[in-house]
């Protein structure tokens, strides 16, 4: 009796799992890529690239595809819910946001003053995964997918994780995921920042530096997309204010994290430069007003004396600083630190951080270590 | 089939179950205490002492009576740890699935732990402690480079308020639980005992919940939904989305014990309170209303939400009454 009984129970078990309804692999759309732009008759329209199934690459075996192996599919609707359950219409299968690697919103759109709630939309769909890395792009971000190429033999998903982690370790783009955003405009500490994504121009000669903007990068560089990611879009209170450069950019990173290689002209002289370690902040409060202190350790495998380039990057880090104070946004995690000042959330909030940024006493040493 | 368990397996299960309750407990359930979580966990721990040691120093006369508000308590909790786990399942699941469906299994596993009894409950926590400790190392060790430690900061969170609420809700837990432990064990548990086991799952759920909130922010610009946190905590964060797996399993597994000890205590707490009643007959009755109050989402409604955070109040005042009334500094052991 006993055995039957337990033998009852998990025959039962797999009925009740709520698998009765099976999620196959083919019945999914898993979107890799989704774009939201401002609909030309208003409201919201999205893109979505998802792979084809059934689609092998060219070079591998098997192959039983032909054309494209991703599809773009685009839906717009009066609003956010009403867009994606048109797009849930479109993907003719059951539209899987799980594996998201990217989500892309227009600049224009991240410049309205109703981003912060399409946010907390984007954020609170079912199995969208706020681990996707977050662009603002120039234009509009469906054409911005569509022009988006994958390169031979690699998977589109693979694709761009691998070039924004290079990216990353380089400092050419801040560490932005859509869920740094998210959270960012749900709580009251520093400002988020997304990656600035840009068409390439198509006039290429080739070179290997980063300049300050796009269109000396398009012209001095050649690449196998043309789809570029460089710089920063800033956000103040979830709406985009505007941007940094790649140079500007590679001094934020410096600001708030560790950046593995990067290159520095100083003096005449070009500096291989790595940090060892993340830059080292600490808060003050001097009455009203913040004092910063933020330490900046890198370190040089050539010889020589640092103190010039020290004194440079020192000065170019507070440029970027004074750019951002202009805009009034702190996207450089101070306030994580300056919070500590505070007893509480309240007194926190109430000392408003966002607007007091400006005024905040911010200065910066960089130490460069070189072989002796 | 024998619900009471011995001094190590009734032990072993307080920590599992303990350790969970704080934890979801801090995160999803009572949430006042902000970026301060941690610190309710640790308020909780001092704030319950006095409290389990009364109850440890009851006479057993009095200790019987004692049961009746813990096994009300107990099924309660257990009901409300079995629809939060049930929810949990269907932010988790790519269907949209009826929440009956979803309750359905989790009851059916509390009853096949119940039938075989307290001591099989004891020894698959001892393993379960251990799986989870791998487990945690695991998300810990990928996680590392996303968690911000500013994020912690300011120190007390909502502030003192905010903390002592949560404070008072985590002492009922862990007077809710120990006191429990204390009365299903077939010998007598000593108060050093539980307090190891309480310091132990408080320990390790102040670790575990200000980790948590190294992984996201304190929400301040608008209120958070509980579906919010729970996908924030399980699914929808910064972490990689393989982490999700171990993640997943350790939750699951974390509330399947406390949904296991707190019914199974609720079961012998029935028979203790009413000897003659035969351990089927109180597996029976216990599982039947813990079954209930789940299905009827009794623990969500807003008159047992207004009372819950009294739970360590009434204990209290129970322990105390029955002190006055029946005596105590009898029938406790040594440690």
């Amino acid at each position: 009796m006993r055995r039957v009984l337990i033998l009852l129970i998990l025959l039962i078990l797999p009925l009740l799992t709520g698998c009765a309804v099976t999620g196959e692999v083919e019945n999914q759309a898993y979107a890799l890529v989704m774009g939201v732009d401002q609909a030309p008759a208003g409201g919201i329209a999205l893109t979505i690239r998802i792979p084809r199934i059934g689609h092998r690459d060219s070079g591998g075996e098997g192959a039983v595809g032909k054309g494209e192996p991703y599809l773009v599919l685009t839906a717009s609707g009066d609003d956010y819910p009403q867009a994606m359950e048109h797009l849930q219409w479109a993907a003719a299968r059951e539209l899987n946001l799980s594996h998201l690697n990217l989500l892309i919103v227009s600049r224009d759109l991240a410049a309205d003053p109703a981003f912060p709630a399409l946010i907390r939309e984007i954020a609170t769909t079912r199995h969208l995964y706020a681990t996707a890395g977050f662009v603002v792009c120039e234009g509009r971000s469906g054409d911005f997918i569509e022009g988006q190429e994958t390169l031979l033999g690699s998977h589109l998903s693979s694709d761009i994780s691998a070039m924004f982690r290079h990216y990353a370790a380089h400092g050419f783009i801040p560490s932005a995921t859509f869920a740094d955003l998210y959270y960012a405009t749900q709580s009251c500490y520093s400002d988020p920042t997304g990656l600035w994504g840009f068409p390439d121009s198509g006039e290429q000669a080739a070179a290997a530096v980063i300049e300050t903007d796009e269109s000396a990068l398009n012209a001095q560089t050649r690449t196998a997309s043309s789809r570029q990611y460089l710089g920063t879009a800033l956000f103040r209170d979830g709406v985009c204010v505007g941007r940094l450069d790649g140079a500007e950019t590679l001094c934020l990173n410096l600001l708030t994290r560790r950046v593995e290689a990067f290159g520095f002209e100083a003096d005449g002289r070009a500096w291989a430069l790595s940090s060892a370690l993340p830059p080292r902040v600490r808060a003050r409060r001097d009455g009203a007003r913040m004092r910063i202190d933020v330490a900046v350790s890198l370190i040089s495998e050539d010889p020589g004396d640092p103190s010039g380039a020290e004194a440079a990057l020192a000065r170019a880090l507070l440029q970027v600083v004074d750019r951002c104070k202009a805009l009034r946004v702190e996207p450089f995690g101070f306030a994580a630190k300056a919070a500590a000042r505070f007893a509480t959330l309240n007194e926190w909030r109430d000392y408003d951080w966002r607007s007091r940024f400006p005024e905040a006493d911010v200065r910066v040493t960089v130490r460069i270590a070189t072989p002796e | 089939m024998r619900l009471e368990m011995s001094e190590s397996a009734a032990s072993a299960s307080l920590v599992a179950a303990l350790t969970s309750r704080l934890f979801y407990g801090l995160t999803l359930d009572v949430p006042d205490a902000a970026n301060a979580g941690w610190l309710a966990a640790l308020a909780g721990l001092l704030l319950s002492l006095p409290a389990v040691w009364l109850i440890c120093r009851l006479r057993p006369a009095a200790r019987r009576a004692l049961a009746l508000p813990l096994l009300m308590g107990l099924a309660l909790d257990a009901a409300r740890a079995v629809e939060c786990a049930a929810y949990s399942e269907s932010c988790l699941a790519f269907n949209h699935i009826a929440p009956a469906l979803l309750t359905l299994p989790l009851l059916a596993a509390i009853l096949r732990c119940a039938w075989l009894g307290g001591d099989a409950l004891g020894g698959a926590a001892r393993i379960w402690i251990r799986l989870f400790a791998v487990l945690i190392l695991i998300v810990i060790l990928y996680q590392l480079p996303y968690y911000n430690a500013g994020w912690l900061r300011p120190w007390l969170g909502a502030g003192a308020g905010g903390v002592l609420r949560a404070g008072v809700r985590a002492a009922g837990w862990n007077a809710l639980l120990a006191g429990s432990a204390a009365g299903i064990c077939k010998a007598e548990i000593g108060f050093k005992r539980l307090l190891r086991c309480l310091l132990i799952s408080t320990a390790v759920a102040a670790a575990l919940v200000a980790l948590r909130q190294m992984m996201a922010p304190a929400f301040t610009a608008e209120p958070v939904t509980r579906f919010t946190r729970i996908d924030t905590l399980l699914t929808n964060g910064r972490a990689p989305l393989y982490l999700q797996l171990p993640m997943i399993v350790a939750w699951f597994g974390g509330m399947l014990h406390l949904m296991c000890f707190e019914s199974v205590a609720a079961c012998a707490l029935l028979g203790r309170l009413l000897p003659k009643l035969k351990a089927g007959a109180c597996m029976a009755i216990g599982l039947s209303a813990v079954f209930a109050l789940a299905l009827l989402r009794a623990p969500r409604a807003a008159a047992v939400e207004r009372l819950a955070p009294y739970l360590y109040h009434a204990l209290f005042a129970a322990a105390v009454m029955l002190w006055c009334v029946k005596g105590g500094e009898a029938g406790c052991a040594a440690s």
